[in-house]
């Protein structure tokens, strides 16, 4: 008798395990985090600060840093720009939106490891300058970030196509071509056997041929274009996701 | 109430719910102290393009065409067209346009605008 008991308990804590490890709500989560920052779920803080800019996740910074943001007082100098709020309602609505999702809160992989990176005497108020994203970047020329298309680091949505979602994966990231950058408006409106200069760097340029390259799970748009130096005649292609950027 | 008068409410309520606000632009500018006049399109249109700090003026973001997108100098981030022919959104809220015209005058001119300024902007882009 005793002995069957044992085995009814062992069965159904096992299956327990077993179902808990499947579903998406399980204690699992408890213990697991999950990966990238968790997206925006805020519509005010959407429409109030990413009309301006990209509205960077609040599990891009600890709570500390969003609280010294978001000061009425300091909002008056913010990078440069006057923008206190005479509506204190929604400044103090936004303020704990960004608080209360903060990266030393959060438990999304990259928020966990943004906020370890940070000595806790810091207040870092640019995410830029944060050691983790600093790391993260360091193998990038200062002439890729200063191009045209991308211009300051916090331009994340620039090489990030998936920034929106809280996806900063390094397999979700197309740097934009410099040279693309400069016929950006050409290559996404003109049609094949157009001809035209670019100035930047003085060169002719003729787009050939267009084409949509497909591979198991994406789908880019592909232009041949040829570049005419002074000896010799080069021919690029320059492709992009939808949406994204010419690289 | 009978049945349709009924239907009716919820008709014209449904309806009313999903249409954006009218402003009533002459009351609004009555809060700022002024009011437009014949000349306030033109002269929106020539603050438009007029640079109070060198290489800022209101199209270096929202460039010269209402109708199309712009792109904000600093951030580089795509500004959704002005003009609410192209972009119902647009002037639908007294607190928004209080709110932009305060951030974009301190941006663009390092100053609040005047009220007559801020009326001949709202005229311009109405119309635009």
């Amino acid at each position: 008798m005793k002995k069957t008991n044992i085995h009814f308990i062992l069965f159904f804590i096992f299956t327990f395990f077993a179902l808990q490890s499947k579903s998406d709500f399980s204690i699992f989560n408890l213990f697991n985090t999950s990966g990238g920052v968790k997206p925006v779920d805020n519509q005010l803080y959407n429409e109030e600060c990413g009309s301006c800019h990209f509205a960077y996740q609040p599990g891009l910074l600890p709570r500390r840093s969003w609280n010294k943001l978001m000061d009425n007082q300091s909002l008056k100098e913010h990078f440069g720009e006057d923008i206190s709020y005479e509506d204190k309602e929604i400044l103090t609505k936004i303020t704990t939106y960004l608080e209360s999702n903060a990266a030393d809160i959060s438990n999304y992989r990259r928020s966990v490891k943004i906020n370890n990176s940070i000595d806790l005497k810091n207040t870092p108020i640019r995410i830029s300058s944060i050691p983790y994203i600093k790391r993260k970047h360091h193998e990038l020329p200062l002439k890729i970030i200063k191009q045209e298309m991308v211009g300051y680091l916090g331009n994340c949505t620039a090489c990030h196509n998936s920034a929106k979602s809280g996806n900063y994966d390094e397999h979700t990231v197309t740097v934009p071509n410099i040279t693309a950058g400069f016929i950006n408006e050409e290559l996404n409106a003109k049609p094949d056997g157009y001809e035209g200069v670019i100035s930047q760097i003085g060169k002719n340029y003729k787009i050939l041929s267009t084409k949509v390259k497909e591979s198991s799970n994406s789908k880019k748009l592909c232009r041949v274009v040829s570049l005419e130096s002074t000896d010799k005649y080069l021919v690029k292609t320059f492709c992009k996701f939808k949406g994204g950027n010419w690289f | 109430m009978n049945n349709k008068s009924i239907i009716i409410f919820i008709f014209t309520s449904l309806v009313l719910k999903n249409s954006y606000a009218l402003i009533d632009f002459e009351s609004l500018y009555k809060t700022w102290g002024a009011a437009a006049n014949s000349e306030s399109i033109t002269i929106g249109k020539d603050l438009w393009s007029k640079e109070f700090i060198s290489g800022k003026n209101c199209a270096s973001c929202h460039t010269n065409d209402l109708k199309q997108s712009g792109k904000h100098l600093k951030t580089k981030k795509i500004i959704k067209p002005l003009s609410p022919s192209a972009n119902k959104k647009r002037l639908t809220s007294e607190r928004k346009i209080n709110k932009w015209l305060k951030r974009n005058c301190k941006f663009t001119y390092n100053r609040e605008c005047t009220p007559s300024e801020k009326v001949s902007f709202i005229e311009y882009i109405r119309t635009n």
